[in-house]
């Protein structure tokens, strides 16, 4: 019966530790009637081994770990048009802001360190896109970079609605970290 | 008069059922000229846009880091068995992969496909798809038509029904 007890005991304790270990795993996501927006930071480990995968030279591959990417997916839930626009997203430490790291900025990047011209269109596509009109039940993602911190910090946008862009929707996501192998 | 109201009505409503069932995701683009470009495959093999006036084309963009890529492929697979012998090209462009990256994937997912190989990314850039995957239809004269969001279930009705319907567009043959 002590044994019974105790194995309880044990389960109850591990069904815990489970709970717990699958609220750290969330991430961060907004989901309302008009869309779905997910974020996921990736750690450097995940980020440069997908690279590595795709045989991206070292010097790109030790210039992609010293970079913070968070992974976004926005899928449109709406019958109508839902605009993303990076432009109008705002990322912010107790430092200040933090300046996203832009596609050019990686191509001017690129372009000096001499990557070849099939990993730069790779890199490219995996970005998140700058600016798109989701239409109806679209889904499209990519990867968000800025240039890695230990602060945590908070990403702010705008997302609108409608063809005639009527409703607005706030975004918040706070205390977001680069993410840590 | 009320006779001719009704006959109005009815030549129309077929038009404008059609425009209005569309399957999800496939979007109608306003009619341009596409313009012509060549491609090899991993063989050395090449095709040009222009080869395929006369049918439709499937003009499908992909990589085999995309996850939706990895699952419409077999789909397109048996799509393309499906039309085989109508007025459709099937038409894969890699984008900036290596033979060796393609042959892998292809041999894994849909051994039976082909596709050819934008090996620096330019001819993708041009025709700058949302994001991967992407098809554009191409009509018989060289328009482009349609536009795929990501990756579809080709093998639907709703989406067969779309494709059997372009062969009947008498406009564009």
């Amino acid at each position: 019966m002590y044994k019974l007890f105790l194995s309880c005991v044990f389960l109850l304790l591990l069904s815990g530790i489970c709970r717990a270990a699958e609220t750290k795993a969330v991430r961060p996501e907004l989901n309302n009637k008009d869309f779905t927006l997910r974020l996921a930071p990736r750690t450097p480990n995940q980020i440069t081994a997908f690279y590595e995968a795709r045989g991206f030279p070292k010097f790109a591959i030790d210039e992609i770990k010293q970079t913070c990417f968070i992974t976004v997916g926005l899928r449109n839930n709406s019958d109508t048009i839902v605009w993303f626009d990076l432009g109008n997203w705002h990322f912010t430490s107790a430092k200040g802001q933090i300046k996203r790291i832009l596609r050019q900025d990686w191509k001017a990047r690129w372009n000096e360190l001499g990557l070849e011209q099939r990993f730069q269109s790779t890199f490219h596509w995996t970005l998140a896109p700058e600016q798109l009109d989701f239409r109806p039940h679209e889904r499209e993602g990519g990867n968000i970079t800025l240039p890695r911190t230990d602060e945590p910090f908070t990403i702010t946008g705008e997302i609108y609605v409608g063809k005639q862009k009527n409703r607005l929707y706030q975004v918040k996501f706070e205390n977001i970290r680069c993410a840590q192998d | 008069m009320r006779t001719l109201i009704y006959i109005v009505m009815f030549s129309l409503l077929p038009c404008s059922i059609a425009a209005a069932e569309l399957p999800d995701g496939i979007i109608k683009l306003e009619k341009t000229p596409a313009t012509d470009f060549t491609i090899s495959d991993y063989d050395g093999k090449q095709y040009s846009l222009d080869q395929s006036r006369g049918k439709w084309v499937f003009l499908h963009f992909w990589a085999s880091w995309c996850g939706p890529c990895r699952h419409e492929m077999p789909i397109i697979e048996k799509l393309k068995q499906q039309m085989t012998g109508k007025p459709i090209d099937i038409v894969l462009i890699n984008t900036a992969e290596d033979e060796d990256t393609i042959f892998s994937f292809l041999g894994s997912v849909a051994p039976s496909l082909h596709s050819y190989m934008d090996r620096k990314g330019e001819l993708t850039e041009q025709w700058a798809p949302r994001g991967l995957p992407t098809t554009f239809f191409i009509d018989p004269r060289g328009n482009r038509r349609y536009l795929a969001l990501g990756g579809r279930p080709w093998d639907q009705d709703a989406y067969l029904d779309f494709i059997y319907d372009l062969f009947l567009d008498k406009t564009d043959q």
